[in-house]
This record gives C-alpha cells, sequence and structure tokens, in this order.
C-alpha cells in the first residue's frame, strides 16, 4: 500500500535529482544571461567587481556601434544565406538519392549506397587543404557559393531520409507507377509529401549545423562582406577596441538569431532531433 | 498546404542564393577587366589594397567618420583622378593583425594575393624571401632617398633589393597613467607631458612595488602596476625587447640568437618574478595584448605598452568618450645599463607579383604616389614620419617627434633582419607561457627558445629566395 | 532485348535519381580525401612541390606538439562523451515522467547553449574566466580560494575545456534521451513498481538498458563532433599555455592556414581520417546489419 503512496509523492532521490536538474538548467542559461546584461553597461561598469547584476544603465550605445562599425546585418544575412541556400540544396539532392537508395532497383546500389553511408562519419574539416584546394580551383574562395556547396557533400540527408522512404510501402509506389505516372512524378506528387515530418527534421537539423559551421566559414569567407555572422563576431574579439561591453554586445548579435529561431520553433526542434535519432 | 511552404520556401531561398550570388560577383571578379564600362577611352584596372588597422582618418582621427580605410581611399581617389594610362579602382580592405598570415597564405597559394599590403616591415619581410614580393627599386628616386634617411632603407632592403617603400614608422615605448602614479605618491616619478620619462631599472622596480601598496583601490578597482601577455604573437616586440634588459644581444653577427647566456637568463628571470610577485596583471600566459591593452584605457594599469600610433588611438578613445578621460604618458623600456631599449615598426607598401604586369605596373605607381605626393606624406604624421620634411613640418604640431627623434641612437633591430621571422615569432610565446606558468625555468626558457629559433631560421634560410641567389 | 532495355532504363532512372547527390559527394568529398592522401606525400612550398615520402609523417610523429595534439583529442573525446552521456542520463531520468511544462522548461535551459552556438558560449566563458576582469576568478578571490588561472594552468585548461564543451553540448543528449524515454511505455514502470522496486531501480533497470540506441547514437554523433573541436581552443586558449591544449583539429589549422605548411596539414587530415574511420567501423556495421 504505501508503494502507492509512494508514487504520489517524490521520492527523496528523486526530488534530490531534481533539486540538483534545476540548480545546473539555471546555471547554465547563467553565462548567457550575464552576456546580454553586461553588453547594455558601458565600459567601467562591465570591469567593476563585484558586478551589477542588473545593469543600473541601458547603455544600447554598444549595439549601435556594432551595427556601425561592422557590417553585422550583412554578415547575419550572410549566414541565412548559406544556412539557407546549403539547407534546400541538400534536401532536393538527398531526397531523390535516399528514394533512389529506397525503391529504385539499379546495378551497384549496394555499393554505392555503403560507400556513401561510410562517409558519414567522416567530417569535411578533416580534408580542409584538398577541399580547400577545390573550392579555390572551381573560383569559389571568399564567395558564399564557397561556403554553400561542399555543405551539400554530406551524405547525412541520404541518410536521414531513407528510413522515411523504407517505411512506405512498395505497393503505393506500383499502383502509381501502374496509372501511368513517371518516376519522377510518383517521387514529387506522391512520396515527398510522405516523408515530409523526415525533410522537416533534416531541414532543422541541418540548418543549424551549417549556421554553426565556423571552421569551413573562417577559412572561405575573408574580406568584410563575405563574412558569416559567427565568424564576424569572432573576429570582432580581438578588435583593439577597450570597450568590453561593445564586444559582449557583438556576442549578443551573434547569439540572438538562433535564440530567436529556438523560441519560435521549439516544438520542431524537439521533433526534428528526435526523429534524426529514431531513424537513424 | 505543406506543397504550397515548401515551394515559399525554396522560392525564397532561390531568390537570396540569386541575391547572394550577385553580389558575390562584386567582389571576386577583381583583375584586369574589359573595357567595358562608361569610360571607353581608359582601360579598366582593378587593385585591391590590404593594410592591418594603422591609423584612423584621412589626415587626423577627429575627422567625421574616420577609419582605418579612410586615408587609403582618400588616396585612391586622388591617384584615380590624375593617372592618364588606366581607368584605376583600388579596393580597401581592412585585415585583422592576427589573421594577415592566414589570408595571405591561403592568397597565394591560390594565386590571388592582393596587389597591394601596407603593413608593418617587419611581419612582411618573410614574403619578401618568399619570392612573393616583386621588388620596388625603380619607383625610390632620388628626391625620396635623400628625404628618408638611409636606415629606414635598411629595413626596407632584403638582399639587393627594396621590397617596400618606407612611409611612415612607429616607435614602441611604454605608456603610463599619470593620475594613477599621482594617487600612488609617485609624483617624483612621473615625466612631462611632451617627454619620453627614462627611468632606471631601480627606479622601475620602485614604481612597480609602489604602484602595488598604494593605489587607492576605492578610485582604481581591480588595478595592477603593469601589463604582461603571452598569448599568443600579438605585440611579442616588447617581449623581446625586456629580454634584452639585461644586456643581452639577442642575435650575433651570422643571424643567430644568442639568448642563452647569463643576461638572457636574468631578464626572463626579471618577467617571470614581477608576474609572481602580483606587479603585473594576472594570468600573463593567457591574456593577449589587447586585453591588456583595454585594461590600461579602463584604467587598471599603471603602465603598460604602446607606440606611436596606438597611442594616438588611446588619446582619440577617451576624447570620443569610447574609453574613461586620464593622463597617459610615455615613458621607455628601462634596461640595467641605464639607456633605455627602443625600437621602431617602420611600415610601408609592399607589392605582390601577381603574374599581371599591368596591375604590377599600377600598383607600383600608386605606392610611389602615395608615397611620395606632397599632400598624402602628410598623413604620415600619425605614425612617426620617415621624410625629414614632414617630420620638419609638424615638430611644432606633435613635440613627440623631438623626443623620439632623441631615442632614435638607443635603437635595436628587433627582427635581426634574419628570415622566417613570421615562424620565429611563433616559438616564443609558447616558451613564455612555460615560463610563466613555472613549467620550465628561466635558464631552460631561454635554452630551448634559442634551439628552436635557430633550427626555424636555419630552415628558412635554406628557403628563401634571396638567401639563393 | 526487351528484358535488357528494361533493366537499361530501370538502371538509367536510379542513376539520374542520385546523380545530383553522388556528383557533390565525388566533387566535394571522395576526390578531396585522395587528393589528401596525395598531397601528404608532398612539400609544397610557394615556388614549388617536392615529392618526400613519408618525410611529413616522420616529422609529426617527432613534433611533440603533434603528439600532444592527439593526446589531447583523445581525452577530449574521451570525457566529454563520457560526461555528456552521464549527465544527459541524470538529467533526463529525473525528469521525464514530470508535468509537460517542468520537462520544457529543463530542456529548454539546456538546449539554450546548444543553440547560441560553441562560437558565442566560448566568447562568453573567455570573458568569465579572464584572469584579471573575469566573473570567475573574481568569485575564487572574494571566497579566498587560491588564485588559479583557469586557461593558464596547464592542469586546469583541459578539464576547463572538457567543461565548457560539455556545457555547451549537453543539451542535445538531453532532448535525445528525454524524448527516447518518454516514449518507453508506462506499463513496464508500474510493472516494476508493484513488483516493489524503487525509482532507482527503476532507471538503472529499466530505463537504461531500454534507450541504449540512443546512447549509442549520442556516442557516435559527439565523438565526431569532439574529434574536430576547433572553436573553443582558438577563441579560448589560442592552444596554450606552452600547446598544452592543442588539438589536432587546432594543430593541422595552424599548420594549414598559419604556417603555410600544407603537406604536413594534409598529413594530419590523413591521421584524422584514419582515426574518424577507425571509430566509424563499429557503427558502420550495425547500421548496415539492420539495413
Amino acid at each position: 500500500m504505501f508503494k502507492r503512496k509512494n508514487k504520489r509523492k517524490l521520492e527523496k532521490f528523486d526530488l534530490v535529482a531534481n533539486a540538483l536538474v534545476i540548480f545546473f538548467a539555471v546555471l547554465s542559461v547563467f553565462p548567457l544571461f550575464w552576456l546580454i546584461t553586461s553588453s547594455f553597461k558601458n565600459s567601467a561598469a562591465v570591469v567593476k567587481m563585484p558586478p551589477d547584476w542588473i545593469p543600473k544603465t541601458f547603455n544600447y550605445v554598444n549595439y549601435i556601434d556594432v551595427f556601425n562599425n561592422q557590417p553585422a546585418f550583412r554578415w547575419a544575412m550572410n549566414s541565412i544565406i548559406v544556412s539557407l541556400v546549403s539547407t534546400v540544396a541538400l534536401v532536393i539532392v538527398s531526397s531523390l538519392a535516399a528514394y533512389a537508395f529506397s525503391k529504385l532497383e539499379f546495378k551497384g546500389k549496394n555499393v554505392i549506397f555503403i560507400i556513401f553511408i561510410s562517409s558519414l562519419m567522416i567530417p569535411k574539416e578533416v580534408m580542409i587543404v584538398p577541399l580547400f584546394r577545390v573550392v579555390q580551383d572551381l573560383g569559389m574562395v571568399n564567395s558564399l557559393n564557397g561556403m554553400i556547396w561542399p555543405n551539400v557533400a554530406t551524405a547525412f540527408g541520404v541518410f536521414l531520409l531513407k528510413g522515411f522512404f523504407d517505411s512506405i510501402p512498395d505497393s503505393l509506389r506500383e499502383s502509381a507507377r501502374m496509372d501511368g505516372a513517371s518516376e519522377l512524378r510518383t517521387f514529387v506528387k506522391i512520396m515527398l509529401p510522405i516523408v515530409k515530418p523526415g525533410i522537416g527534421a533534416l531541414f532543422i537539423l541541418f540548418f543549424v549545423q551549417v549556421w554553426n559551421d565556423y571552421l569551413w566559414q573562417l577559412v572561405i569567407g575573408q574580406e568584410e562582406n563575405v563574412k558569416t555572422l559567427n565568424v564576424g563576431i569572432a573576429t570582432l574579439m580581438q578588435d583593439l577596441n577597450p570597450n568590453f561591453a561593445y564586444k559582449m554586445a557583438g556576442a549578443t548579435v551573434a547569439a540572438i538569431p538562433m535564440l530567436v529561431i529556438f523560441v519560435f520553433f521549439q516544438r520542431y526542434f524537439t521533433s526534428g532531433i528526435t526523429i534524426g535519432a529514431e531513424k537513424g | 498546404m505543406l506543397r504550397k511552404r515548401l515551394f515559399v520556401v525554396l522560392g525564397f531561398a532561390l531568390i537570396l542564393f540569386i541575391l547572394g550570388a550577385c553580389s558575390d560577383e562584386g567582389s571576386s571578379s577583381e583583375g584586369t577587366t574589359d573595357s567595358s564600362d562608361s569610360d571607353s577611352s581608359k582601360d579598366k584596372v582593378e587593385l585591391s589594397l590590404w593594410l592591418t588597422p594603422q591609423w584612423k582618418g584621412v589626415l587626423d582621427s577627429d575627422e567625421e567618420g574616420a577609419d582605418y580605410d579612410s586615408f587609403f581611399n582618400h588616396a585612391a581617389e586622388k591617384f584615380a583622378a590624375q593617372y592618364e594610362e588606366y581607368d584605376v579602382e583600388i579596393d580597401v580592405e581592412v585585415i585583422a593583425a592576427d589573421q594577415r598570415d592566414e589570408m595571405l597564405n591561403v592568397n597565394l597559394n591560390g594565386g590571388t594575393p592582393p596587389d597591394i599590403f601596407y603593413e608593418s616591415v617587419f611581419a612582411m619581410g618573410d614574403y619578401a624571401h618568399r619570392g612573393a614580393l616583386v621588388p620596388l627599386n625603380d619607383i625610390v628616386d632620388e628626391e625620396a632617398k635623400g628625404d628618408i634617411a638611409s636606415n629606414y632603407w635598411d629595413t626596407v632592403t632584403f638582399g639587393d633589393d627594396v621590397y617596400f617603400y618606407p612611409y611612415s614608422h612607429m616607435p614602441g615605448t611604454l605608456v603610463y597613467n599619470a593620475d594613477m602614479f599621482k594617487a600612488a605618491g609617485l609624483e617624483d616619478y612621473v615625466g612631462g607631458e611632451e617627454e619620453i620619462k627614462t627611468w632606471t631599472l631601480d627606479e622601475f622596480d620602485t614604481v612597480l612595488n609602489t604602484l602595488k601598496e598604494d593605489v587607492p583601490t576605492d578610485k582604481y578597482s581591480n588595478a595592477y602596476p603593469m601589463g604582461l601577455y603571452a598569448l599568443n604573437t600579438q605585440g611579442d616586440t616588447w617581449n623581446l625587447a625586456y629580454l634584452r634588459m639585461f644586456g643581452n644581444p639577442f642575435f650575433d653577427d651570422n643571424g643567430n640568437i644568442v639568448l642563452n647566456d647569463e643576461n638572457g637568463a636574468e631578464a626572463a628571470a626579471w618577467m617571470k618574478d614581477i608576474n609572481d610577485s602580483g606587479l603585473t596583471n594576472p594570468g600573463a600566459e593567457s591574456v593577449s595584448s589587447n586585453d591588456v591593452n583595454a585594461m590600461f584605457q579602463n584604467q587598471q594599469l599603471g603602465i603598460s605598452f604602446t607606440n606611436s600610433v596606438l597611442y594616438n588611438n588611446t588619446i582619440a578613445d577617451m576624447e570620443s568618450g569610447n574609453a574613461p578621460e586620464f593622463d597617459a604618458r610615455l615613458a621607455n623600456i628601462p634596461s640595467e645599463s641605464g639607456d633605455p631599449l627602443t625600437f621602431t615598426y617602420v611600415t610601408g607598401a609592399a607589392v605582390f607579383d601577381t603574374g599581371d604586369e599591368t596591375r604590377i605596373k599600377v600598383s607600383k605607381d600608386f605606392v610611389k604616389f602615395f608615397s611620395s605626393d606632397p599632400e598624402l606624406v602628410k598623413s604620415s604624421k600619425n605614425g612617426v614620419p620617415v621624410r625629414t620634411s614632414v617630420a620638419e613640418e609638424f615638430k611644432d604640431e606633435n613635440p613627440f617627434f623631438a623626443a623620439y627623434d632623441e631615442n632614435a641612437q638607443y635603437m635595436f633591430s628587433f627582427t635581426g633582419n634574419v628570415p622566417g621571422y613570421s615562424e620565429l615569432r611563433q616559438v616564443l610565446y609558447p616558451e613564455l607561457q612555460a615560463l610563466y606558468t613555472g613549467e620550465k625555468t628561466p635558464e631552460q626558457v631561454v635554452e630551448d627558445y634559442q634551439t628552436k629559433g635557430n633550427e626555424v631560421i636555419e630552415s628558412s634560410r635554406a628557403d628563401s629566395v634571396i638567401y639563393s641567389e | 532485348m526487351k528484358v535488357n532495355r528494361y533493366a537499361l532504363k530501370r538502371n538509367m532512372t536510379g542513376y539520374l535519381f542520385i546523380a545530383p547527390q553522388l556528383l557533390f559527394f565525388l566533387v566535394f568529398l571522395v576526390y578531396p580525401i585522395f587528393e589528401g592522401i596525395r598531397l601528404s606525400l608532398f612539400k609544397i612550398s610557394y615556388q614549388g612541390t617536392t615529392f618526400v615520402g613519408f618525410d611529413n609523417y616522420t616529422a609529426l610523429f617527432s613534433n611533440p606538439v603533434f603528439v600532444k595534439s592527439v593526446i589531447n583529442t583523445v581525452v577530449f573525446v574521451v570525457a566529454i562523451v563520457a560526461l555528456t552521456v552521464l549527465f544527459a542520463i541524470f538529467v533526463s531520468s529525473a525528469i521525464f515522467d514530470k508535468n509537460a511544462k517542468y520537462v520544457s522548461f529543463i530542456r529548454g535551459s539546456y538546449y539554450i547553449p546548444v543553440m547560441v552556438s560553441m562560437v558565442v558560449m566560448s566568447m562568453i566563458w573567455g570573458f568569465l574566466l579572464n584572469p584579471a576582469n573575469g566573473l570567475i576568478p573574481y568569485v575564487m578571490r572574494e571566497l579566498e580560494l587560491p588564485a588559479v588561472n583557469f586557461l593558464g594552468n596547464k592542469d586546469l585548461v583541459l578539464p576547463v575545456i572538457i567543461f565548457v564543451t560539455f556545457a555547451t553540448n549537453v543539451g542535445q543528449a538531453i532532448i535525445l534521451y528525454i524524448a527516447s524515454m518518454i516514449g518507453v511505455p508506462k506499463e513496464l514502470f508500474e510493472a516494476a513498481e508493484i513488483d516493489g522496486a524503487n525509482r532507482k531501480d527503476v532507471i538503472f533497470k529499466i530505463l537504461i538498458p531500454l534507450v541504449k540506441p540512443t546512447t549509442l547514437y549520442i556516442i557516435i554523433i559527439n565523438i565526431i563532433a569532439v574529434l574536430k573541436i576547433f572553436v573553443v581552443i582558438q577563441l579560448l586558449t589560442g592552444g596554450g599555455p606552452n600547446n598544452a591544449s592543442t588539438t589536432l583539429m587546432y594543430f593541422l589549422y595552424n599548420n594549414a592556414f598559419k604556417y603555410n605548411q600544407l603537406g604536413i596539414a594534409s598529413a594530419v587530415g590523413v591521421i584524422m581520417f584514419v582515426i574518424a574511420l577507425l571509430l566509424a567501423i563499429p557503427q558502420l556495421r550495425t547500421m548496415l546489419r539492420k539495413e
């Protein structure tokens, strides 16, 4: 009987665990909180110890400076373009390929697929020197193109989407083909709508991945105008400007877009990430 | 529903991308282009000029919208207006100093170096050794040779050829917070406003210790006597100067490092000692010179490093309200002998070998133009002008020119003109980090630095085009 | 004849569908791998390219900084992956059966640093840990703890980087575990409770074994992520003090883009490629078996 009681109340073990979980959760948001509050201080207040936890001044000049001194808006646009185009391109090519690997029959299919999937564990960064030369030969250094297209080489999309296509019964495709629909038409009209959750998951996961693809974007985007937000803001940290709050405002600017995306799409994130893991 | 949304997203992405691709074109298509533009009488030449942050504004940093590229944009306009052979457009790009080598390596390997690079000569000498620069002998005329003292020409000459057109130089010194000195009762040690104060090493120790004890904490919270750093190569010339404090000559006549002696070890021990006894900011091993500079500007340091341009920027930051205002004055790096240690960064433009004769020619013409045009050379007063005529003209406006001139006799050559200097710089800071963290003794540090440094010099000498000729 | 034409058409359709993806794959992944292996056998300088055989590799293994990079990278992979898995299991098992709002609050809090990204989080930690101005050294002084420089102490710098990386990335593992644990049928817990199992037993005997596939997935993605650890090193320590915190990726980057040693950098890339492949093989086996 007392077991039932136990179920109603939290066990002590559970209570302690949850207290810790909450404590660490607060701790994990704290650095960001501190960053954002500091960014509104003036230079002297930032280095003041003990700090003012809530800034005494609401000094948004730092933000104006970030946008005035740097092409920060351009950087943000670059990040959006690079992430969006990479993701859309990957969704298109990998859904085609995943469909082929799942539903079509052709010579060498399994071998190609195995080679393909084997590459999944190889981060493109390890081949950064030859990859850079390829991009250089294509004349894409110092351009958004150079940041975008190498992303589309990943097998990640095929890997994720193939599971979705696998779960569609073959009969569906066959009946569509019977009705005289071409392979492409079957794919677009019948198959794609069914794998919509998979595409959503791929979209979200890959978008964030490309957004945070710091090293490659650092190497490719050299001039001010082709930098992405993360890379641009990171160089700002080395600026000779003595105002710490200015740098913090910069870091906040780099944090905001993803925070906004997360707040608005939290539900999709959670499901997207989970689907990614389950199908993988 | 899904399809509709998908199409909207796809369409949006496509539009964005096309926009992106279009604007890319503008930046990637540098080089000689066809004469299809409006001005059909002259061929169009597009040049790229890179520089690391030097001075803000065309002539003065208090100009409206003054920035690091103002001068070169202005010079480019003026050049284009009077240039007869081509329709010239110069794209000016400011490069963070700590990214210079990455960017140059990448672009050199890809065959897309900038046409012109304006920077301190010491940081660019390796590119001359590597054969990436073109000699500028043909644009140096007798007038220039007469106006610019021979020691500056020595700095920019590698082998037999001139690779940089000297424009200005920036003597490196220390800077101190005179207000903080006075607050600590150090009035006697404060020099004049227009003086570069020279302390003996003993006096310097007194200053540091007094600052540590007597700076009122209510007025200067979280403040330290002196700035010290070793995170990376930034500002390493001051560290090189400290290592010479006890009389070590650093390089021998053959261009090899000879730091490993008693004097070298004593200097290293001194650096370690001021760090350990709280006379410097904590954590020198993980602090960069930029951090130190920011701390000084926020009144957290009594003494810091500076050069003539950095000093001007510091004053400008105070005037613009970007940093708190206080009385910042200059001092020399002291030494045991009592003579100050001074060095200078000669800055000037170099022209890269792009393989395109036209662009090289126009680049040279532009370099000669801004380095000798009577109006444009005046901007060299933001550093210290290498031209005697300009220094004379501005000596009333800038009283430091005389003080710097007086210092010139104590000047040491910090690069020793050795090949592989950039790589050599990469060897120093890890050793200093090992020194400050106590991982190595001062003796080990100077020994290891000498061994590794000489290896670098050795292998770079073998690769140098200048030595192999 | 007819059959053949049909087979041909069938093959062509398949090839056409995979062609776009394959094209990107070949140009930006397969070719660079072979090119990387080739480049690693050359000394590449501005003047030209000379074949040097395995010189780059021998040079690497006698370079103490490279050896340090290998060791550090291994330490990071093991420590960060272990910490991430343990802490994520701890958090998710504590909250998965609670009120949905509470779960989403906790999940969000841990996930925010992931979204904000390693780049920004590294900058923030850089500010917090700055030995002169940082909040953390200040708190240490106030508590009269010994003054240590977290980023400048060769014994502390690795734990600090491990912590920063772990604290930034653990949110992803937590999301995965929570989803996976919520998916476990409630009947199993009820049955266990009737048998008199307490919460600890439920977690260790039922929950953790059941989410094993998730654990595997988390381990794999984290190994790959940590193997290429770079941002936090570049922005926090610059590999210091005295190369104590250098990693393979950082070493590769410096050689490729700072020191202009493209041959050496390619050799490091090949070594990292082999390591990644070795780590991937067990996972690949399970994956392909599933096919």
